[in-house]
């Protein structure tokens, strides 16, 4: 599944956060987002997903020879299609166990409607192995109860992102407040779905030796517009991009 | 005992309109503070259709039904979208709109010369209460029952989502707004219709039933008793209703001159249990995690506090009203309405 952008601006008060000219993501396997703060990646991506109102500009998505537009979307429908994206900022549904955020999260819309308060589904056993699996690869410290640490929570909303099935998966800088063990292991987890043809990646991040190691295509953003896109080797020799980024 | 079964079924009303609120905010996060509103406006198109369009308990019922679903939906289309004070004020607005529009449209409700006389359905003669309130106990068990599904089932799940993280949970492809809609619109009408059913138990209806002091009794009852809890909503209204009116006012011996007081005293006695809840157990007397296996002491535990609160209060009324002129400062005057052994709680 892929994205283009089209023209794509997002403006604060008149002053302009984002432009892109033309650019699509999500036709790489593991693609890289990268920039230095403030550049506009997490409000391209928010764009992307419908969760941030472009003030101009389309979005296309092109899945198995279909293209849509995704303007007239709201967000929970842009994520029905399959664009999912994990947060920058500790996001969390703090009432719910991990096992059912797990399945909240993965429970189709047929199957939580209002008629599930009578007759209770039989218990998804597919799913219920699914979540084994992901916990016993991923240890929390209380698997039965809560998410307790930054950390964990950060985990947590990955793992549900993941569970959903996405067919793009969009992240946004998923190492940040995780241990360097779990990244790698979620990074495994990550390129195996992408290895099976379940899904391609957007990956955000500051930590560019994940980016050279994972991705096959990285973009460049800076001040708003992509000044590059490329292969990681490409990228590393471009003058431009060490000189507004990695030359610091 | 006529006034006792009364008191019974007002009471069966508070906690269905409690159940009714329990999904509302403790489930769905979204703050009705207009339940007076949509149970005044149930309760006074119920007597409307019988009384000025001789429409029969069904008729007039099922038209009820209708006319709640239509202004519920527009309420829930206008606040869902806002921002939780935004829908407090909202809702606070449309009680105010439905009490006012009852006592300026007199040629609909009568205005303050009130409207009656509205009659029982199930006419069986001296039975009639009985049957009446053997209704209400069956619907309000029903809907005890659903909130009690509705926690272990999928559904209950994504409503608690939503409450947590309503953005987080649109952004898993959950239509939020959609789901909110037919909770809220849901509950909405419960109210409403509990307002229905109210209309017989009350036979003849006042604008100066229409008060915020409703809506108060019954968020101070949820609050009470744990809102996210799937029992909360039935611990307080037990607890406060069922503690307060029933218990003291019918059968605590309280001095004429005290009777006119004890409404307010109510009240005020309910917002210093609520503060007190609040500092000390801020999830209410039942928190959504208490194990199971402690919800009925902890429902004990908040009979007594409640009890003893108000047991207090009147003393100390009484001793105000009707100071004993020879020990000035006695705990115990020998008019106090007290049970036996009381004195320990
Ligand atoms: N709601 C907002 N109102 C005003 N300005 C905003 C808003 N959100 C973001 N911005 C501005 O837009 C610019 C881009 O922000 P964005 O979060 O997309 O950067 P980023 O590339 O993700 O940075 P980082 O690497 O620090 O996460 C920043 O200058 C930021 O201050
Ligand atoms: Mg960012």
């Amino acid at each position: 599944m892929k994205l283009s952008a089209t023209g794509l601006t997002k403006s604060y008060t008149g002053h302009t956060v984002l432009d892109i000219a033309n650019a699509s993501f999500g036709g790489h396997g593991v693609e890289g987002l990268i920039g230095p703060n403030g550049a506009g990646k997490s409000t391209l991506l928010g764009c992307l997903t419908r969760r941030i109102e472009a003030t101009t500009g389309d979005v296309c998505v092109d899945d198995e020879d279909v293209s849509q537009s995704l303007m007239s979307m709201q967000s929970f429908e842009v994520a029905r299609l399959g664009v999912i994206k994990t947060n920058q900022r500790i996001q969390n549904f703090d009432s719910l166990t991990i096992r059912d955020s797990l399945r909240m999260a993965a429970t189709p819309p047929e199957r939580q409607d209002w008629r599930s308060v009578w007759r209770a589904p039989p218990v998804d056993e597919e799913l219920e192995t699914e979540i084994d699996a992901l916990l016993s690869r991923f240890p929390f410290s209380d698997p039965k109860g809560y998410a307790n640490s930054g950390g964990e929570k950060k985990l947590l909303d990955i793992l549900r992102c993941i569970i959903v099935k996405p067919k793009l998966l969009l992240m946004d800088e998923p190492t940040a407040g995780l241990p360097d063990e779990i990244t790698q292991d979620v990074m495994k987890l990550v390129q195996e779905k992408v290895d099976a043809g379940d899904m391609t990646v957007v990956i955000i991040e500051h930590d560019l030796d994940l980016i050279w190691s994972n991705c096959s295509y990285v973009h460049f953003l800076s001040e708003g517009a992509i000044l590059f896109e490329g292969t990681p080797d490409a990228v590393k020799k471009n003058r431009v991009v060490a000189e507004k980024y990695m030359g610091v | 005992m006529a006034y006792f079964i009364f008191s019974l079924s007002l009471l069966l009303i508070y906690l269905g309109l409690a159940l009714a609120l329990h999904v509302q905010f403790g489930m769905l996060g979204v703050a009705n503070f207009g339940v007076v509103g949509f149970w005044g406006l149930g309760m006074y198109a119920m007597a409307v259709f019988q009384v000025q369009l001789d429409l029969s308990f069904v008729d007039a019922f099922v038209l009820v039904t209708v006319l709640s679903l239509a202004i519920s939906w527009l309420i829930g289309w206008l606040v869902l979208r806002l921002d939780p004070q935004a829908t407090l004020c909202a809702t606070i607005a449309f009680a105010a709109i439905v009490a006012l529009l009852i006592v300026t449209e007199k040629w609909m409700t009568m205005g303050v010369v009130g409207i009656g006389t509205i009659r029982y359905p199930l006419r069986i003669g001296d039975g009639t209460e009985y049957l009446y309130f053997a209704v209400l106990v069956a619907l309000v068990v029903g809907l005890q029952m659903l909130v009690l599904r509705l926690h272990k089932s999928p559904t209950g799940r994504l409503l608690q989502a939503i409450r947590d993280n309503e953005e987080l949970c649109a952004s898993l492809g959950k239509d939020t707004i959609r789901v909110k809609m037919f909770w809220f619109v849901g509950a909405s009408v419960a109210m409403c219709l509990l307002g229905a059913l109210s209309a017989p138990l009350n036979q003849f209806l006042t604008p100066n039933m229409i008060v915020p002091s409703v809506t108060f009794a019954v968020w101070i009852a949820l609050v009470l008793g744990g809102k996210e809890h799937a029992l909360g909503a039935t611990v307080g209204v037990f607890v406060t209703f069922g503690v307060f009116d029933i218990l003291i006012e019918t059968y605590a011996p309280v001095s004429p001159e005290l009777a006119v007081v004890v409404p307010n005293l109510k009240l005020f006695l309910y917002g210093l249990l609520l503060m007190a809840v609040l500092v000390y157990r801020p999830t209410g007397f039942l928190a959504p995690t208490t194990p199971p296996e402690e919800v009925w002491s902890r429902i004990k535990s908040g009979a007594i506090t409640s009890f003893a609160a108000a047991q207090s209060g009147v003393k100390t009324l009484q001793a105000t009203v009707n100071p004993k002129p020879k020990s000035s400062q006695d705990d115990k005057p020998d008019t106090t309405p007290s049970e036996p052994g009381d004195d320990k709680t």
